[in-house]
């Protein structure tokens, strides 16, 4: 048998585990560490469980009953089978796989359901960022969503929504046809569509990115799923993005959450007038960063996304050299001095195209301005440097 | 009575193209007079007193009866003194004091009261203007046969004085033609130094990245603007250009001395012009003097400045609607000068280079000057050059005066290690044959990035589909209009061509972004 399809099984036992006897992560945890594979643990006797598991005898009992349970492992058996089939795939949190991100969070998914691309491989990419919005956004909120993810597209950042009708969708879309990567997090089991018209964009985000679910396959979409579904939407990313939401709405939901799990949260400001944007207002009210540009969100992304991005700027521009060496040189050479693209040349010794071709990048990265014939830092190099 | 006629083909100018005339005279009975009809200006009319001197003082008769001259065609104006002698010529075969010669010949030239023959401007024009009608021999003064040889090898008369031509004419005996040093050393412009003694690329220090910016401007032909203070080396570095273009080739060269000819700004014995022009106008240039004019138009600076430079100092303080006379020029490469009767067209392919103080009083680069102006003065002080001739300065390159510290070296004389100014010669020689062959693929016939225009901008500059978007993306972020957008993309080609690049890489447009207008 193979791991994936081990995972799978495993993923559905623990369910269903959780379901019998009771939500116990850890307890679980020791079970499948003991026993990886589940024949093993139904094989061994109620004593071999009861040195792992300190309990009264009765639940002992249960446990044991539960593994012991032929039909029902069966059932897991053939149901992991199908949905391997469908492929989908299971991580447990234990897993090295799974995302760094979510574990941060409180009351991660034990394990997520995925299908789509090799999920180690996604989730080794560097931003993350959740834009999400109402299910029934104005022209405006779409050319935003636009906008926005375009631009965060263009620096890789992957683009995470819910795929629900509207904001969501349009998210997704945008960074498919920008080429980013695109993660859905859904409310129902990976292998159900909901909305059904987006069927096409599910496989479409399959095809080159992830969706995600911590429901099992066939687990079909209530109500009740998506406010829990919101906490995964928001614990995956560095930042999310509120696009346009009214005021009671599940993306306040999503930003809520956000802020409790320390998330950046954006909002949109809008007009005052439309009901749509009394959600985003309010957040900023209540101290949400101003959305403008996609640059708000690529300022405040961890490990310096944009000192990243400028090093690869310069990389391209001048390959000769040691990017983060040659940044460091000019930024400190510019620390607490104006200085001419002749003098900075002399400085950080290089040629003047070299130089000129740095300072464009960091120009359009917003930390060098040139007035009056001389080059200096800005106030958010200034910040970017001291810490 | 026997009809007393003669003719004389002569040439006149139209431009810098030579049109050949018919000089005709007829001697009628009457009181005696002398007219001279077809369109002539003062300088013509005025003919007659130098026609009768010079015929009375080389020993000839003045006929003493009606003499009606008439210099056919006759629609177009004609101006200057060029049809002195083949008047005088025309008048004595008239009077039969010479025989009508029987063969074809072309003669110009202005006469002196005493029979000498003066040079005439125009004269490579005519001359070429005869070559090409196959109207041999050229009659041509001795003033000018430099300028004449250089396009004509035989069939040439140089004469020295009204008798000389009539011997020649009569006998077939050759003048004896002075023995004449051809000089084309000669730096057109406005210079009165020699070249040697202005500054070298070498010992401009300081400066990197203005000479850097004139460095591309040669190597594409682009034009620049140098912003700085007062005396932070803006007209240095500008009267540098010349040195480092290329020489001009025998078309251009041609081109350039016909204008300077056509002008009369031709010095005794002077052959082709072979260096590029530098013309540097004050600012209280009037328009005629800008882009040409008079009655019969002379060329103005822009077309003095043909195939050079066209430096304009304190851009500012020019006469705007002097500056908007620019525009069409720029973009045409040439100027019309529009008269009553027809349009004269003359070449005027040049370099900008424009050099402006920051501000009103010039401090506002200088950290260590009090600069008075208000915020709003200073952003209103290039608008004095008006947004379409910004828009057509494809570099812009901000000067700040140099610290005290630097100036020794600077005065030391000893050059900058760095640069050589054969070598940047040659670098934009160099570069200018690659932009050569990508234009002819375009059916382009001369150089020049800068001058590369409109839609089909990025086909002509040959730049991919990918670096065009990341180049857009870059202007995007850094509000670059769609002509600033342009203008980065010739810019960023030449900085590729001068890199031997085939491809315009990243690293290109990431330079060439430094060099776009910033207005403050
Ligand atoms: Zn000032």
């Amino acid at each position: 048998m193979s791991k994936d399809l081990l995972e799978m099984q495993n993923g559905l036992c623990y369910l269903e585990f959780c379901r019998q006897v009771g939500v116990n992560r850890i307890l679980f945890k020791r079970l499948i560490q003991r026993f990886p594979d589940l024949n093993d643990l139904i094989q061994a006797g109620p004593k071999q469980i009861a040195e792992i598991v300190l309990g009264p005898p009765d639940k002992i009992r249960r446990i044991y009953a539960f593994f012991n349970n032929k039909r029902l492992q069966e059932d897991f058996a053939q149901k992991a089978q199908s949905a391997f089939e469908l492929g989908i795939r299971a991580v447990f949190y234990t897993d090295p796989r799974y995302p760094g991100r979510l574990k941060e969070i409180n009351g991660c998914p034990t394990v997520l359901f995925y299908r789509g691309q090799d999920i180690a491989s996604i989730f080794a990419k560097e931003y993350f960022v959740t834009l999400v919005g109402t299910r029934t956004p104005t022209p405006y909120g779409k050319m935003v969503s636009r906008k926005i993810v375009a631009d965060l597209a263009a620096d890789s950042v992957v683009i995470i929504s819910g795929m629900a009708r509207g904001i969501d969708a349009e998210v997704h879309r945008t960074a498919l046809r920008e080429g980013a990567t695109t993660i859905a997090v859904i409310g129902s089991g990976p292998d159900l569509v909901y909305p059904p018209e987006h069927n096409d964009l599910m496989e479409e985000i399959a095809r080159t990115g992830l969706v995600i679910s911590e429901l099992p396959p066939g687990a079909p979409p209530r109500r009740q799923h998506f406010p829990a579904r919101n906490r995964i939407l928001s614990g995956l990313a560095d930042a999310v993005a509120v696009i346009e939401a009214s005021v009671d709405s599940g993306t306040m939901i999503t930003a809520g959450f956000a802020g409790e799990q320390g998330r950046d949260v954006f909002a949109v400001p809008g007009s005052i007038l439309s009901p749509l944007s009394q959600g985003c207002n309010k957040l900023i009210q209540e101290g949400a960063e101003v959305l403008t540009s996609a640059s708000d969100i690529l300022w405040r992304l961890p490990k310096g996304a944009l000192q990243t991005r400028i090093e690869q700027a310069v990389r391209t521009a001048v390959n000769r050299f040691e990017p983060e060496d040659l940044l460091t040189r000019v930024i400190n050479a510019l620390t607490g001095h104006e200085m001419t693209l002749a003098d900075l040349a002399v400085h950080v010794n290089l040629s003047l195209p070299d130089i000129a071709g740095i300072l464009t990048g960091l120009e359009m990265n917003g930390l060098v301005v040139c007035s009056r014939g001389r080059y200096s830092l800005t106030e958010s190099a200034l910040c970017c440097n001291n810490s | 009575m026997a009809i007393r006629c003669g003719s004389v083909r002569s040439c006149a100018l139209d431009g810098i193209k030579g049109i050949v005339v018919d000089i005709e005279a007829s001697l009628l009975p009457g009181l005696p007079s002398f007219d001279i009809v077809g369109q002539g200006d003062s300088a013509i009319r005025e003919a007659r007193n130098r026609v009768y001197a010079a015929i009375k003082n080389s020993g000839y008769q003045f006929p003493s009866c009606r003499i009606t001259t008439s210099l056919a065609p006759a629609w177009i104006r004609k101006g200057g003194s060029g049809f002195d002698l083949p008047l005088a010529l025309a008048i004595l075969i008239a009077s039969g004091q010479v025989r009508q010669p029987d063969r074809l010949f072309c003669a110009f030239g202005e006469l002196g009261l005493t029979g000498e023959v003066r040079g005439v401007p125009g004269t490579i024009c005519r001359v070429a203007c005869c070559l090409e009608k196959s109207l041999t021999p050229i009659i041509v003064p001795n003033a000018n046969a430099s300028e004449a040889r250089a396009v004509c090898a035989d069939g040439l008369i140089t004469v020295g004085c009204l008798r000389e031509l009539i011997d020649y004419l009569q006998s077939g005996r050759l003048p004896a033609s002075p023995s004449i040093e051809t000089s084309n050393e000669r730096f057109p412009g406005v210079f009165s130094v020699e070249p040697l003694s202005r500054p070298s690329l070498a010992l401009i220090r300081g400066q990197e990245k203005a000479v850097r910016g004139v460095q591309i401007a040669c190597a594409g032909r682009h034009n620049i603007l140098l912003l700085g203070s007062p005396g932070c080396g803006k007209t240095s570095l500008a009267s540098v250009l010349p040195d480092l273009l290329p020489p001009l080739n025998h078309q251009e060269a041609l081109e350039v001395t016909q204008i300077y000819s056509v002008s009369g700004l031709m010095r005794e014995n002077e052959g082709l012009i072979r260096k590029r022009p530098f013309r540097a106008p004050h600012h209280s240039i009037s328009r005629s003097a800008m882009i040409g004019g008079g009655s019969i138009p002379i060329p103005g600076e822009i077309s003095l400045a043909h195939q050079g430079v066209l430096f304009l100092d304190e851009m500012t303080e020019f006469k705007t609607d002097v500056l908007d006379l620019l525009r069409q020029p720029l973009e045409e490469r040439q100027v019309r000068l529009a008269r009553l009767h027809h349009n004269v067209t003359y070449p005027s392919d040049f370099i900008l280079i424009g050099a402006a103080n920051p501000c009103r009083c010039g401090n506002y680069f200088e950290p260590d000057q009090i600069c008075r102006c208000t915020p709003d003065q200073i952003r209103r002080h290039l608008r004095n050059i008006s947004g379409p001739l910004l828009d057509r300065m494809d570099l812009v390159v901000e000067m700040t005066r140099l610290e005290a510290d630097i100036l020794p070296v600077c005065v030391s004389g000893r050059p900058n290690a760095g640069i050589n100014p054969e070598d940047v010669a040659q670098q934009i020689t160099a570069c200018w044959q690659v932009q050569l062959q990508r234009m002819r693929r375009t059916g382009q016939h001369s150089p020049g990035n800068g001058r590369q225009r409109g839609e089909n901008l990025a086909e002509h500059l040959e730049i991919d589909r990918q670096m065009l978007d990341q180049a857009a993306k870059m202007a995007n972020n850094l509000k670059l209009s769609v002509r600033g957008y342009q203008r980065l993309l010739r810019v960023a080609r030449t900085i590729a061509d001068l890199d031997g690049e085939k491809a315009v890489q990243y690293n290109h447009v990431t330079e060439a972004m430094q060099y776009r207008l910033r207005l403050s």
